[in-house]
């Protein structure tokens, strides 16, 4: 079935997205001739909509090698259904690495934890590369009683019933960091009122708002709130300060160890070949070297993190566990 | 005036070409069912991102996204089918307009709506937009369930003849939208360990479905040889006509701009209010659905003002209030603009630049769409038999395009088969779209707002209880209203 969808799902949308690769992609394609890989377009599915940092760390990637290897590249949001969906699909093609996965945490390392018997196992995917990621912080209003992330912590062991946070619904990483620092300074984060949003902006217009005491957000989501005076920063779950954020100081700093930042890999299908791993590895190394592709991916708030498929895949599988306990 | 050197600056070459670039692409995937302009958008951003004219790229994304909704009403109008989910109310009158023979006057209060709501949104943004932007903040769960609450109202005048069928197909639109994801915990919801299940169901195969499939359905078997038989009338309305239905664009622009700046309040609602209000302060109110002018000027005015709104808390606090602005966002912090009170302070000249493009982005769009009104007007009369397979195909392609999903597609064509029976059997539809659009929506801010503070917050916070009062009034009045004109029938 999901051969025939690739045959025959011939969309407007692709019109639209060949007319944008063609010209790039009609050149120099001879050159590849003898090249066994990269003969045709390649598809990376993405499990949430467009626009997210993820996304768009996916789409910054692929306009990069759409250019060095002259062939369409193309990432297609498939969202819904926790991933699960898109996952499937992957899983479903040819291991021959035209079709492939822009993988955050929420379609690997936190999967499992919220979709019970899921029809898959995480860990059969091939892992080809974690390429960048994204920092998040403690923000509340600026009329928040709370001063300091102990404020923070001290409210919400001495009355959890009251104490509401922004949440994404379980598998988030806002979620994760919540819980782990509900761990880490002794409150029980059942007994807290998370107040559910669909998305990392609506943590920081919440927070805005004043309508939850404290949210967890990613930088690139918090930054014009910030700057206008909206919300205000607590603490970032790093272990280095923010260069564009000097003063906010770390969750490490203040004795609560979080190092949880929302990640964007790529994964591939089960068996995917070795070749295929190793060119990808190759040239997503290379491209973060480039100051143009750090320039871009700094601009939606996200840092270069390079891990080749094995270490991509330790972290992942460490931090699948890490949450399976939180969340038990 | 900041905002007279901004028009003037977009008077350029360049940033012209890239503001037509805009409103073109706009209206083509606002006249195509089921290609958003969020879809578009993530499409064209990365290259945008090659592009080194910041201010001329995000006046071209901003056009694509103002104009897709110039777009959405031209195949609501002339085949029933919603081009955008939001253009779902002008189904109702625009299209038996088209049936008698008024397409052209339709299509035409649809462009001149948009662009009256265009232009005066355009004026708020410009005058008073950051101000109000820090009154949309304070608008919570609480006052997002008792306004989504008070929407409801409008199954009333949605039922047409019988409220419990209205009613009973409503609920039914709600229990729809429960499957799927689970909007508070992730959860799969009545998957039964379908995979495709627990995707849920999404808006426009079901529109497309309920509404296009189902009136080729219904046309076909009528044997119909044209949507319209005979001479095409005028394109623009007069008299009376103009004049009522410049009255309900000014109304609907009121309804949709407010609603436009909150996030999340996605403009199917606006539309769907505006329609809703239209029906209520008319003398003819059993006219309505058969085609009435006003029914196609408030939604469509209401959708633009919409879409036009969204720009305030974006400029101002860099705060999308949906997927479209969210990559208007992704694009400005691409070439390193912040939006936010610095943004005003900073970059001056490009935030007018920006705005300016939106007056003169609005003039192209009715320029280009008026003398498109004749054009499109004539597909009426386009022998139905050539018709229908094209109709039937654009909605296959719509369904499948909202998610890349095949599934989509069947259950398009099971949309269309249910819409037909509903109508074969006298239940209205567009209260199942109503309930579908709310249903979530509902949830999710019910649930957020206890946990918030428990059933009592509805009460304590003051906008939620006026609203909360106002839904129960328009209740009351309406079964009142009923009472009477029964009894009037019956003595």
């Amino acid at each position: 079935m999901s051969k025939r969808q690739h045959g025959s799902g011939f969309t407007r949308r692709d019109i639209l997205k060949l007319g944008a690769s063609a010209p790039l992609a009609a050149l120099p394609m001879l050159s590849h001739a003898q090249d066994a890989y990269r003969q045709r377009g390649i598809d990376i599915l993405y499990g949430f909509g467009p626009g997210s940092s993820g996304d768009l760390t996916c789409r910054i990637a692929a306009a990069w090698l759409r250019k060095k290897w002259h062939v369409p590249l193309n990432v297609i949001n498939k969202p819904g259904g926790n991933t699960v969906p898109a996952v499937l699909d992957l899983y479903n093609a040819a291991p021959d690495g035209y079709t492939l996965l822009g993988d955050p945490p929420g379609s690997s390392s936190m999967l499992a934890a919220v979709v019970r018997n899921l029809p898959f196992k995480v860990a059969e995917r091939t892992f080809i590369a974690m390429i960048a990621s994204n920092n998040l912080m403690f923000v509340v209003n600026p009329l928040s009683p709370y001063k300091t992330l102990k404020d923070v912590a001290d409210d919400a062991k001495r009355d959890p019933q009251s104490f509401t946070w922004a949440s994404q619904g379980g598998a988030a990483t806002a979620d994760y960091i919540m819980r782990k620092f509900a761990r880490l300074s002794g409150f029980d984060i059942a007994k807290t009122k998370p107040v559910t949003v669909r998305s990392q902006t609506e943590i920081a217009t919440m927070a805005a708002g004043n309508q939850v005491k404290v949210g967890v957000v990613v930088i690139a989501a918090a930054q014009s709130a910030i700057q206008g005076g909206l919300i205000r920063p607590l603490a970032l779950s790093a272990s280095a300060r923010a260069p564009n954020l000097p003063n906010v100081p770390t969750t490490a700093e203040l004795g609560y160890p979080i190092d949880l930042p929302v990640w964007t890999g790529i994964s591939g299908p089960p068996k995917l070949p070795a070749a295929v791993v190793a060119k990808w590895n190759g040239a997503l190394q290379e491209m973060l070297k480039e100051p143009d592709v750090v320039a871009q991916l700094a601009k939606i708030g996200s840092v270069p993190r390079y891990l080749n498929a094995v270490e991509f895949r330790d972290y992942v599988l460490r931090e699948a566990a890490e949450v399976e306990e939180l969340y038990r | 005036m900041d905002v007279l050197n901004g028009i003037v600056g977009v008077f350029s070459p360049v940033l012209l070409l890239y503001c037509l670039a805009g409103c073109v692409l706009g209206t083509l995937i606002g006249v195509l069912p089921g290609l958003g302009p969020a879809a578009t958008m993530a499409i064209l951003l990365p290259i945008t991102m090659t592009l080194d004219n910041a201010t001329g790229s995000i006046i071209m994304l901003a056009g694509l996204y103002y104009g897709a909704s110039y777009g959405g009403s031209t195949t609501s109008i002339l085949t029933n089918i919603p081009g955008e989910v939001s253009s779902v109310p002008t189904c109702f009158d625009g299209f038996p307009m088209t049936k008698a023979g008024r397409g052209g006057e339709a299509l035409w209060v649809a462009a001149v709506s948009s662009f009256i709501a265009g232009i005066i949104g355009c004026a708020i943004l410009a005058f008073v937009g950051p101000g109000l932007a820090r009154f949309a903040l304070q608008f919570g769960p609480p006052e997002y369930f008792a306004l989504l609450f008070f929407s409801l109202t409008a199954l009333i005048s949605l039922s047409g003849e019988s409220l419990l069928k209205g009613l009973g197909v409503g609920v039914l639109g709600m229990l729809l939208a429960t499957m799927g994801s689970d909007p508070v915990s992730g959860e799969a919801r009545f998957a039964y360990g379908q995979l495709a299940l627990a995707r849920g169901l999404d808006l426009i195969p079901v529109t497309v479905g309920l509404f296009g499939i189902a009136e080729i359905l219904v046309s076909s078997e009528a044997g119909i040889a044209r949507i319209y038989e005979g001479k095409l009338g005028r394109m623009m309305p007069r008299g009376q006509e103009l004049a009522k239905s410049l009255k309900a664009a000014l109304r609907g622009t009121f309804i949709g701009f407010p609603l436009g700046m909150l996030p999340g309040m996605t403009p199917p609602v606006a539309s769907f209010m505006a329609y809703d209000v239209e029906r209520r302060i008319s003398r003819h109110p059993e006219k309505f659905g058969s085609g009435v002018i006003e029914g196609v000027a408030a939604p469509e005015a209401a959708n633009n003002a919409n879409a036009q709104a969204g720009f305030v808390p974006l400029m101002a606090f860099g705060i999308p209030t949906g997927p479209a602005p969210a990559l208007i966002l992704a694009a400005l912090m691409i070439y390193g603009l912040q939006p936010g009170p610095m943004l005003f302070i900073n970059n001056k000249e490009f935030v007018w630049t920006v705005i300016g493009s939106m007056f003169v982005g609005n003039v192209i769009l009715l320029i280009l769409n008026l003398p498109l009104v004749g054009l499109w007007a004539r597909l009426s009369t386009v022998p139905y038999k050539y018709l229908a397979p094209v109709i039937l195909g654009v909605c296959v392609v719509a369904a499948y395009s909202a998610r890349n999903a095949v599934f989509d597609i069947w259950v398009a064509l099971l949309a269309g088969v249910a819409g037909y029976a509903m109508r074969r059997c006298g239940w209205p539809v567009a209260p199942l779209i109503l309930g579908f659009i709310l249903g979530p929506m509902i949830e999710l801010a019910l649930s957020q707002s206890l946990n918030m503070g428990g059933p009592a917050i509805f009460f304590t916070r003051p906008f939620s209880a006026g609203l909360l009062l106002l839904a129960a009034i328009v209740v009351a009045l309406s079964i009142a209203v009923a009472r009477i004109t029964k009894r009037r029938r019956t003595a």
